[in-house]
């Protein structure tokens, strides 16, 4: 990729918005991983509360950075790109609803389900798919993130003898994301800084 | 092409598209050939250049025809968006393949 393409595709992150979104992620997750191995009920606000997350995340992105930023169109290859980039992830949703399903089902024998489906094959799963995403948008925290989301499976499983499972995988989702929700910040403020908002007046004036 | 080779390579050189070659269109062009479309704050933001200089620039480049200019309002906000021609594009294209050339036949002697 050019170094202006690159300048293009990395403005995306410069607010720390997506940081600060991945890291909230990150922090829910493992707070609902805690409730699940604990096996306590978990309250509906914490299941749902990764929607205003995500409301709130792209608000911010429509009102606070798009205006400070500018506009782009992107050519068409670029779109072409993050749209293939999104059916991958929506193919991976699908590809994990569909192992969830089978999981509490009895369609396939467990015996067979665990041989495919273990702490390893997870780990793999979720990193692969995590670095292609984080390597075709450059959005390199991504790596971060996926190696958070996958280490906590093969080292709770590793670690079960001597230590509470529900609180190592808590203690993994809870201190990457909260890293990352500190970097978001640091971002987001150094970001606010560089990029003010325009008057109505900076426009583009005809030079005679 | 090969300047190391040819006796007239100053008069190339020196006949090189100045339109271009200065470095705050060459910037512009770039990012310009890059998107599709962008509008003022961003090439502000991009460049670092004063909202006058940034214009000035533009100016120039629009009346060679280079890049085309479309006014609209956004939420009672003007919003201009730029677009490379195909003009454009071409004395771009020409440019850096005419400076790649050079660099490269001067780095070889």
């Amino acid at each position: 990729m050019k170094p202006v393409e690159r300048s293009l595709q990395l403005r995306y992150y410069r607010d720390g918005f997506t940081d600060l979104f991945w890291g909230l992620f990150l922090v829910l997750a493992g707070i609902n991983t805690l409730f699940i191995r604990l096996e306590r009920e978990r309250p509906l606000v914490l299941i749902l509360a990764f929607v205003p997350v995500l409301i709130i995340y792209l608000l911010c992105r429509y009102y606070i950075t798009n205006p400070r930023l500018g506009y782009v169109k992107y050519s068409q290859p670029h779109r072409q790109l993050r749209l293939r980039i999104l059916m991958l992830a929506l193919v991976a949703q699908l590809i994990t609803a569909v192992v969830f399903f089978f999981s509490t089902s009895e369609y396939i024998p467990g015996d067979i389900f665990s041989t495919l489906i273990n702490p390893y094959t997870e780990f793999f799963f979720l990193i692969i798919l995590f670095s292609v995403i984080a390597y075709y948008i450059h959005y390199y925290t991504l790596y971060l993130v996926g190696w958070t989301a996958a280490i906590a499976f093969p080292v709770s499983d590793m670690m079960s003898s001597y230590v509470n499972i529900a609180w190592m995988g808590f203690s993994v989702f809870f201190f990457s994301g909260t890293i990352l929700t500190i970097i978001g910040l640091v971002r987001l403020i150094q970001f606010l800084k560089k990029y003010p908002y325009h008057k109505k007046r900076t426009d583009y004036e005809l030079q005679q | 092409m090969s300047f190391s080779n040819n006796s007239d390579w100053p008069h190339r050189l020196i006949g090189i598209n100045r339109l271009v070659h200065e470095p705050a269109r060459f910037v512009i062009l770039n990012f310009l050939d890059a998107a599709e479309q962008v509008d003022f704050i961003f090439l502000l933001n991009e460049s670092g250049m004063t909202q006058g200089n940034l214009s000035s620039h533009l100016s120039k480049l629009e009346r060679s025809g280079y890049i085309e200019v479309e006014k609209t309002f956004v939420k009672k906000r003007p919003r201009t968006t730029f677009s490379i021609t195909n003009k454009g594009r071409l004395a771009l294209h020409e440019y850096l393949v005419i400076m790649k050339n050079f660099y490269c036949d001067f780095l070889k002697t």
